[in-house]
């Protein structure tokens, strides 16, 4: 006998589409919204926190800082996008340690990251230099920033 | 003397005959009763052909007959071509209705056989068209053909193709350009905010899905049909700057379902030699 099913076709349509509606919702954005330099303090080969640190952009407005007495062990140095180059400023809070300085050069490139993370620039950094009063050396590990969370200094204290 | 040996051998004889006949007497004899007499009677719904043979005392050629008829009923044998499908993509149609950003729009032909194996080839068109909300770009994907390949398994293969439930797998590629347009990207701590584009943008994709449908004839020729699909990448043309959101035939590169639905008409072939319906016995 030949066997309709309608019912079942139904049925089993139903659980398909939820199934199906299950894969709608979106992934999100498990990078950054923006291209960031993530810098990390190291003494020798181990990593450290800096204590009482605040950085600063030279030339921000209202000479604001974006890391405010703070114990970090790596920060972002948010790139100016309308210029090729821009210093910052970290200032250990400490009597008789003057502020270092470390200047980026670079060259930024618009890109579109994904529906989630929007579109943003990423920059290419083609030179840096640095003072060395508590800073012993810096080495830039990775030239290209974009919106993931790679390391892209490491800053090795004295 | 030789009479009295003679007497002596017949006394022997005689006696072990008397027992041998004892013996036979005490045998359980079992009587064999031929059943040509029996009949056979033919199942419900055999075919008045067969049903004569039996009358006819052709009882063996009659059994095979009825053996056959058995296994057409349990496994019925559909023709090579069965039917030829025709389809439209719909599903994206009503998505868009409902806010969807993006549409593929296409044909399909397939061939079923034996009503088993369904060869389907697909061609169409998609676009896209999308300003989130709270993002700073608008993402647009230009008309662009795909074409995709496969075959379905119906496993309803037993029953009336006017219903069938089925799996199968496709190979889609397109090639397609695209642009993001209106960005503003803010950088907050600078304080500043940098308009760009980029325009002209241009990939290619090669995808594989794996897919679960349903299909069920509404009216005379006309069936619809939905199906669920799993997708991956096999390989595209990267592009860093601009990776691309909506690749035509796929959808949404980020989302590995994806629901269809079309429309189909159905022409069939070969009906002579399609099985017929078993008769429903009356009660």
């Amino acid at each position: 006998m030949i066997i309709k099913f309608p019912h079942l076709a139904f049925g089993a349509l139903a659980l398909l589409a939820s199934a199906a509606l299950s894969g709608c919702s979106g992934d999100g954005c498990i990078d950054n919204r923006s291209s960031l330099p993530v810098a990390a303090f190291f003494k020798g080969t181990t990593a450290v926190s800096i204590t009482n640190l605040s950085v600063r952009g030279i030339g921000a407005p209202g000479d604001s800082i974006f890391v405010d007495k703070q114990s970090v062990s790596e920060i972002y140095l948010p790139l100016r996008p309308s210029t090729d180059m821009c210093q910052f400023e970290l200032n250990y809070n400490v009597e008789n340690a003057p502020a270092d300085t470390i200047t980026v050069r670079y060259s930024s490139q618009p890109a579109f990251a994904s529906v989630d993370c929007g579109a943003m620039l990423n920059f290419e950094i083609s030179d840096y230099s640095y003072t060395r009063h508590a800073i012993d050396s810096v080495a830039l590990v990775k030239p290209m920033v974009t919106n993931d969370n790679a390391k892209t200094f490491r800053i090795f204290m004295r | 003397m030789k009479l009295s040996t003679l007497h002596i051998i017949l006394a022997l004889a005689l006696t072990a005959s008397t027992a041998v006949a004892q013996t036979n007497e005490q045998r359980r004899i079992t009587p064999v009763k031929p059943n040509t007499n029996t009949i056979l009677r033919p199942a419900k719904g055999t075919k008045e052909e067969v049903v004569q043979r039996y009358l006819d005392g052709d009882t063996t050629s009659a059994k095979e007959e009825l053996r056959r008829d058995s296994l057409r009923r349990v496994y019925p044998r559909y023709p090579l071509l069965t039917q030829a499908t025709f389809g439209v993509a719909m599903g994206d149609a009503i998505m868009m209705a409902f806010g969807q950003k993006y549409g593929n729009f296409g044909i399909s032909a397939s061939l079923n056989m034996w009503n088993r194996l369904q060869p389907e080839v697909e061609i169409g068109v998609g676009f896209a068209n999308n300003t989130p909300d709270d993002m700073n770009f608008t993402y647009k994907g230009k008309l662009a053909p795909y074409f995709k390949l496969g075959a379905n398994y119906n496993f309803t293969f037993k029953n009336d193709p006017k219903y069938q439930a089925y799996a199968g797998v496709r190979m889609g590629y397109s090639t397609f350009k695209y642009d993001v347009t209106d960005v503003n990207y803010t950088d907050h701590y600078w304080g500043e905010t940098v308009p760009f584009e980029l325009k002209g943008q241009s990939s290619h994709a090669l995808w594989g899905e794996f897919l679960a449908g349903l299909r069920v004839t509404l009216w005379r020729n006309l069936a619809m049909g939905w199906q669920a699909r799993y997708r991956g990448i096999f390989s595209e043309k990267k592009n860093p700057q601009a990776k691309p959101w909506f690749i035509p035939g796929y959808g949404d590169r980020s989302k590995s379902f994806g629901f269809t639905m079309s429309i189909y008409y159905t022409i069939p072939l070969s009906t002579a030699s399609w099985p017929k319906p078993a008769p429903t016995t009356k009660k």
